[in-house]
């Protein structure tokens, strides 16, 4: 690299982090006053009928909500800095930190990171075949299966699976990541457990999830196939499967990263509906019990660490272009 | 040229302007009518209050007051009722503790603050005086300053009372024998209902299934009635109640209370242990007492505890002295504060994070029925039976618990829980069911609907005291002869029929005799349903449906003048029109001419 091409992109990674920098102040300041303006007050729910005057004031003291709106804010900038995100307000007293990444951040993760994953390798291969046979049995039948369960609202769909296979036929578990009261007798007992509990949520999200990667796949595949070089693969004589796996396949992933990318945030903001009908202690869980209780700390915690990841994201995202495609310089 | 025939362009504007606007201006006359009209505010997620809402709005249509049955959600509800007091009227429960104190907390002047239980701004000297009067009762002036406190109430009507709603529980069925008082079978004033239960088929675990986790696990702090019934399990009061909400016998085997109120003597049962073996001793319950007085303000009833000016311990018996007399200390002292041991707790503040640990065994160390096992947030808390509890020398008790282990479980959703409960992962739930869910427990053949008693739901209907009609000061909703003409209006038993489908009990004073048997009085019953004499009531203040649309105007409203003949002004209006074209089109004549 020349020193002129060098120059300028220390310039454009400076830019990148100043831009970076100003925008998450301006996400950490927004994401204090969002949540205040939305309806109800958290003393609502700290609060008890019953509770003597004194009391509910020591409660507004303790958690600062006697102070003006401003001290707050100073409040919380200068305890973000200091890495305190505050105290939960219905989870009395819990620190944020805790409340969301004890155990809750994990559960989400490795669920929606699961669903995500077999979705996007079974609707790549799906897609990839469907696309092939086209308008044949298994394209219609594919694409039909897909689109129905893309189309089912998911929180029925949850429901029908907790009764027939929760239910009826007791082959899932009814709630929760564990079997509750059981002593796991080592790990591998615990992850089977676990893996267990996890298969109703599982197969609902991946359920939600593969009939969107599924049609971008497909279409995906049947575009690159009228390009000319799938054309002089075929005249090469290659066999259909590398054609399709080794040439189609793979120029057909280019969309598909797109979509893994906007999928990404799910996988720590998490899926509220889904983990509210199997009982799954996650992030989406949280946030709707957060919303509802008005735990303005823990929503800012939560909303902090999604836009702190998302922000962190498209800046490495922007410095491993430059690497990765050498058209891009500055 | 261009002016003229601007002006004939208005000219004739002017009059089609006139003709047409004049008819729905006439109409809306009577509309602006000051009259007996109100919002009534619902509670939307609560069917009982939204039907009971409706119900109201036939019965006071039957007095010609009209209610517009307004269904909100709950933050704007509760905002909008209290800090905001944005309402005018509403209707959905309040909650009764196992003593009648919330007296103060609805009606004292004391409680007109943010978040306070007087949201009817209710700010009258002498309700303060009685109530103050009633709190601070000897036990030999407590029935009688109820009853003032009662009739103070009817005469005032801050919030009428309507019913309350039943403990419509879910239960498989081979559980039997829990105990039937007045606020449920699980609530924390029934410690008695986990010990007697038992099950035909296996007594070795009894699942309650949550909508959510228990939360705070430091008794001090509990928040949430979740919580609360944990502690319960966990930790010993010196008393708890009866059947009928009187005092009995707990941790402590007798308490006494001095002539003037002041003084309260607990003397504690030989024999308690805690749940690591240790013997309670009085010393611990008099460690509890001034751990509960100098811990935080934001302790659970700290405020009462302030008022400890000294204790002590002789034997068994630890005595609490009071700078003033408090008629509900000895509930409070007694059923409120949980014993704890000095062991454990004498080396760490009250808000110590080890309380809420789940890892921390030692920690929740208490001496009640039910030792702490093992706890996994969000997912379950097991406690197991303490074989050395106290309770076969209680003879309120009379014996161990018949369960082994009770675990607490969250399952989130309704239909999970009930489905949970079919299935046999869960043996009840610690909420009621109502609405749809009612049909599909009776239609479990595992599941028995427990019913019969009250629960700790107050349904009623509040006023905002201080909402008048610009124009009108002191009268409409803040006219105490409305809200009594009101009174007499509402069918109680309707309303328990359309908003509860039958499982409710009325109530007819503040303080109501399902609840509080040994305080209620009938002189406080609030006015009699009979229409007729609210309709005579507000006859004779002056409210007259003087428009006759079926609704009371405000005193002194008198019919305007009758709306200008419709079909008169047709033909003017038209007659106008006409004019005007003909003088336009004169205009142009004579302009081209």
């Amino acid at each position: 690299m020349s020193e002129k091409k060098a120059v300028g992109t220390r310039q454009y990674i400076a830019t990148r982090v100043a831009q970076t920098i100003v925008v998450w102040f301006g996400i950490i300041t927004l994401n204090f006053f969002i949540f205040r303006i939305m309806p109800g007050d958290p003393r609502g729910t700290l609060i008890a009928e019953h509770m003597p005057p004194e009391v509910i004031q020591a409660i507004a003291i303790r958690f600062g909500l006697d102070q003006p709106i401003a001290t707050q804010f100073v409040l919380y900038i200068v305890n973000l800095f200091r890495g305190d995100l505050g105290e939960s307000f219905s989870h009395y007293g819990q620190p944020v930190i805790e409340t969301i990444f004890a155990f809750r951040f994990w559960n989400t993760v490795i669920l929606m990171g699961t669903s995500i994953l077999i979705a996007l390798i079974v609707a790549i291969i799906m897609g990839v075949i469907a696309a092939s046979r086209r308008d044949r049995a298994i394209d219609v039948g594919s694409t039909t299966v897909f689109l129905v369960a893309y189309s089912m609202p998911v929180f029925w769909l949850g429901l029908m699976i907790l009764y027939y296979f929760g239910f009826i036929l007791r082959v899932i578990p009814l709630a929760g990541t564990i079997t509750r009261g059981i002593v796991h007798v080592n790990i591998f007992h615990y992850v089977a457990d676990y893996l267990w509990h996890m298969t109703g949520p599982l197969v609902v999200l991946t359920l939600s999830f593969i009939g969107g990667f599924y049609l971008i796949m497909r279409d995906s595949v049947l575009d690159i196939f009228t390009q000319d070089y799938i054309l002089a693969a075929r005249a090469k004589g290659l066999k259909e499967r590398a054609i399709l796996f080794g040439h189609a396949m793979r120029n057909a992933m280019l969309p598909m990263v797109s979509v893994i990318a906007v999928n990404m945030p799910f996988l720590i903001s998490g899926a509220t509906i889904t983990e509210t009908v199997f009982s799954w202690s996650g992030l989406g869980l949280l946030t709707y019990n957060s919303v509802v209780a008005n735990d303005w700390p823990v929503l800012q915690g939560i909303f902090l660490f999604l836009a702190t990841v998302a922000v962190l994201s498209n800046f490495v995202a922007d410095i491993l272009y430059l690497y990765l495609d050498p058209r891009i310089r500055y | 040229m261009a002016n003229k025939k601007l002006l004939g362009l208005t000219f004739l504007a002017l009059f089609v302007f006139l003709s047409v606007s004049g008819v729905p201006a006439a109409a809306q006359v009577y509309d602006a009518l000051p009259e007996l009209s109100f919002p009534l505010w619902v509670l939307s997620w609560d069917d009982i209050s939204v039907d009971t809402g409706t119900g109201l709005k036939l019965q006071m249509a039957q007095i010609g007051i009209e209610l517009a049955v307004v269904i909100m959600d709950d933050d704007p509800m509760y905002e909008g009722i209290n800090p905001d007091q944005a309402f005018i009227l509403y209707e959905m429960s309040h909650g009764y503790s196992p003593f009648p104190d919330h007296p103060y907390d609805r009606m004292h002047s004391d409680n007109i603050v943010y978040y306070g239980g007087n949201p009817y701004v209710l700010d009258n000297a002498t309700v303060d005086t009685l109530i103050e009067d009633y709190l601070s009762a000897t036990p030999a002036e407590l029935a009688e300053a109820a009853r003032l406190v009662q009739v103070a109430a009817k005469h005032n009507i801050p919030y009428i009372p309507l019913y309350l709603s039943d403990d419509t529980h879910a239960i498989r069925s081979e559980w039997t024998n829990y105990t039937v008082k007045p606020g449920g079978i699980f609530t924390t004033f029934n410690p008695q209902t986990v010990v007697f239960m038992t099950s035909s088929v296996d007594n070795s675990l009894f699942v309650m299934a949550y909508s959510s986790d228990i939360g705070e696990m430091n008794p001090l702090f509990w928040r949430s009635e979740r919580s609360h019934w944990y502690n319960m399990l966990v930790y010993d009061t010196l008393l708890s109640f009866d059947n009928e909400s009187n005092l009995i016998p707990w941790l402590a085997e007798d308490y006494a209370v001095s002539a003037d109120g002041t003084q309260i003597n607990y003397t504690l049962r030989t024999g308690a242990q805690w749940h690591d073996g240790l013997p309670v001793r009085p010393e611990d319950v008099e460690f509890s007492i001034n751990y509960y007085k100098n811990g935080p303000s934001d302790v659970n009833d700290w405020p009462t505890f302030q008022h400890i000016t000294s204790t002590s311990v002789d034997g068994q018996v630890i005595t609490i002295n009071m700078d003033q007399t408090m008629a509900f200390a000895p509930h409070i002292f007694g059923t409120q504060m949980y014993v704890l041991p000095e062991h454990v707790r004498d080396d760490a503040p009250q808000n110590d994070a080890r309380w809420d640990d789940p890892d921390n065994a030692t920690a929740h160390t208490g001496s009640g029925p039910y030792e702490f096992n093992s706890r996994d947030p969000d997912e379950f808390t097991l406690v197991d039976r303490f074989n050395n509890w106290w309770g076969p020398s209680n003879p309120y008790v009379g014996q161990l618990p018949n369960i082994l282990q009770f675990r607490i479980d969250v399952v989130i959703g309704q239909d999970a829980r009930i489905l949970a409960m079919r299935a046999g992962d869960a043996d009840s739930e610690r909420y009621e069911v109502f609405g749809a869910y009612v049909n599909v427990v009776l239609n479990a053949p595992e599941l028995t609907l427990v019913t019969g008693l009250a629960s700790q739901w107050d349904y009623v209907l509040g006023f905002h005291l201080n909402v008048t009609e610009p124009g009108f000061p002191g009268l409409g909703i803040s006219d105490f002869q409305v809200r009594k003409a009101m009174s007499h209006a509402i069918d109680r038993a309707q309303l328990v029929n359309i908003g509860r489908l039958g499982h409710g009990r009325e109530t007819h004073s503040i303080i109501p005799e399902t609840f509080y048997a040994s305080l209620y009085h009938p002189d406080g019953d609030f006015w009699e349903h009979n229409a007729t004499i609210g309709n005579n009531i507000l006859d004779a203040a002056g409210y007259l449906d003087v428009d006759g649309d079926g609704v009371r105007e405000y005193p002194g409203v008198v019919l305007p003048p009758p709306p200008p003949n419709l079909i008169l002004i047709g033909i003017v209006g038209a007659v106008a029109l006409v004019i005007g074209i003909v003088i336009t089109y004169l205009i142009f004549r004579m302009r081209k001419g």
